[in-house]
């Protein structure tokens, strides 16, 4: 097993939350605030920004891949909040609207950016080269690479850039439903997207993370192989 | 290389990542591998271990200031008032940080 794997357990699907619903010693509901905040309640907003600024800036970052693009999205999507607070409808839920503003301002800065090379892979799960393959030997190898294990930076490095490497729209949908653990329909909501639209693309963003990540890694098993002892 | 996703391992995905079923099952008392059945448990068991990979995935915590200076900026950058009566409203934010 690879270091920083873990046998998965049965349990582990009653696992706690990432990030715990509500915080701060304010238990008013995220909904409340920002009807609070509506009303004139300035340091409801605080509360908000101080409840969601870890969750949302690690979805920022995983996302953007860099702290500075998160910290301006971040701030962003706040300001956004500020202004698009007279139309939150307060009999739906905050968390997924704050991260729908939060993906539409991410993307736009990517795409302003266009600083993501096109990589061949993008389009679909498979370039389409002839070769094939089950995706359960795909996972077992991904799962179980033999060979020395991978030192613990080593492998952030390397699961970084298999993610980085995956086309935005698959990475966006894996960081929000792994995680921040947002049901499906949650999702369809804050992508926009029919439900069955993000059934198969996380399917995909799996498929591809797995597909992905074997291949960083025979690459790097192969420059390793290479390199003079 | 081609992949090819069977229905089995788009189950075991849904069953790991739709949080909706997960909380069905766990209103059940028992976890999704218990609906389950032999094969897909199997698969299960292999897709959780490619997520766990996602672990690693490095994520430092926010700057200390990050709100401090996102309050700052809203503050400065909002021009258009929430409130209709904004003068007689109070402070657009507290100056003191709610406690984490």
């Amino acid at each position: 097993m690879l270091p920083g794997t873990r046998q998965a357990k049965p349990e582990d699907a009653a696992a706690p939350p990432r990030y715990p619903a509500g915080g701060g010693t304010d238990g008013r509901p995220d909904e409340q605030l920002i009807e609070d905040y509506r009303r004139g309640e300035g340091g409801a907003f605080g509360q908000l920004v101080s409840r969601y600024q870890r969750e949302l800036y690690h979805f920022l970052v995983r996302f953007l891949g860099n702290r500075a693009s998160a910290e301006d999205v971040f701030q962003e999507t706040f300001l956004q909040v500020h202004q698009s607070a007279e139309q939150f409808d307060p009999a739906r839920r905050f968390r997924p609207w704050l991260f729908t503003i939060a993906a539409n301002k991410a993307r736009d800065l990517i795409r302003s950016q266009a600083r993501r090379p096109t990589n061949p892979l993008s389009a679909t799960i498979s370039p389409g080269d002839g070769d094939s393959g089950e995706f359960i030997d795909l996972m077992k190898s991904a799962a179980e690479m033999p060979g020395e294990p991978l030192e613990k930076r080593e492998l952030q490095q390397l699961v970084h850039n298999t993610v980085t490497s995956m086309p935005e729209h698959l990475r966006e949908i894996l960081l929000l439903s792994y995680f921040h653990q947002f049901p499906y329909k949650q999702i369809s909501e804050i992508l926009d997207i029919p439900l069955g639209t993000v059934k198969s693309r996380l399917h995909a963003a799996v498929a591809h993370f797995a597909e992905r990540w074997k291949a960083l890694n025979e690459k790097k098993s192969s420059n390793h192989s290479r390199s003079p002892a | 290389m081609k992949v090819k996703l069977r229905d089995e391992d788009r189950q075991a995905m849904d069953l790991l990542l739709d949080q909706s079923a997960t909380a069905a099952g766990k209103a059940a008392g028992t976890a999704v591998y218990a609906a389950a059945s032999g094969h897909i448990r199997e698969r299960v068991v292999r897709v959780q271990k490619v997520l766990s990979l996602l672990d690693e995935l490095p994520a430092s915590d926010p700057p200390r200031d990050l709100m401090a200076r996102t309050l700052r900026y809203v503050e400065q950058s909002a021009t258009q008032p929430i409130h209709a009566d904004r003068e007689s409203a109070p402070p657009l934010f507290n100056n003191r940080p709610p406690v984490a």
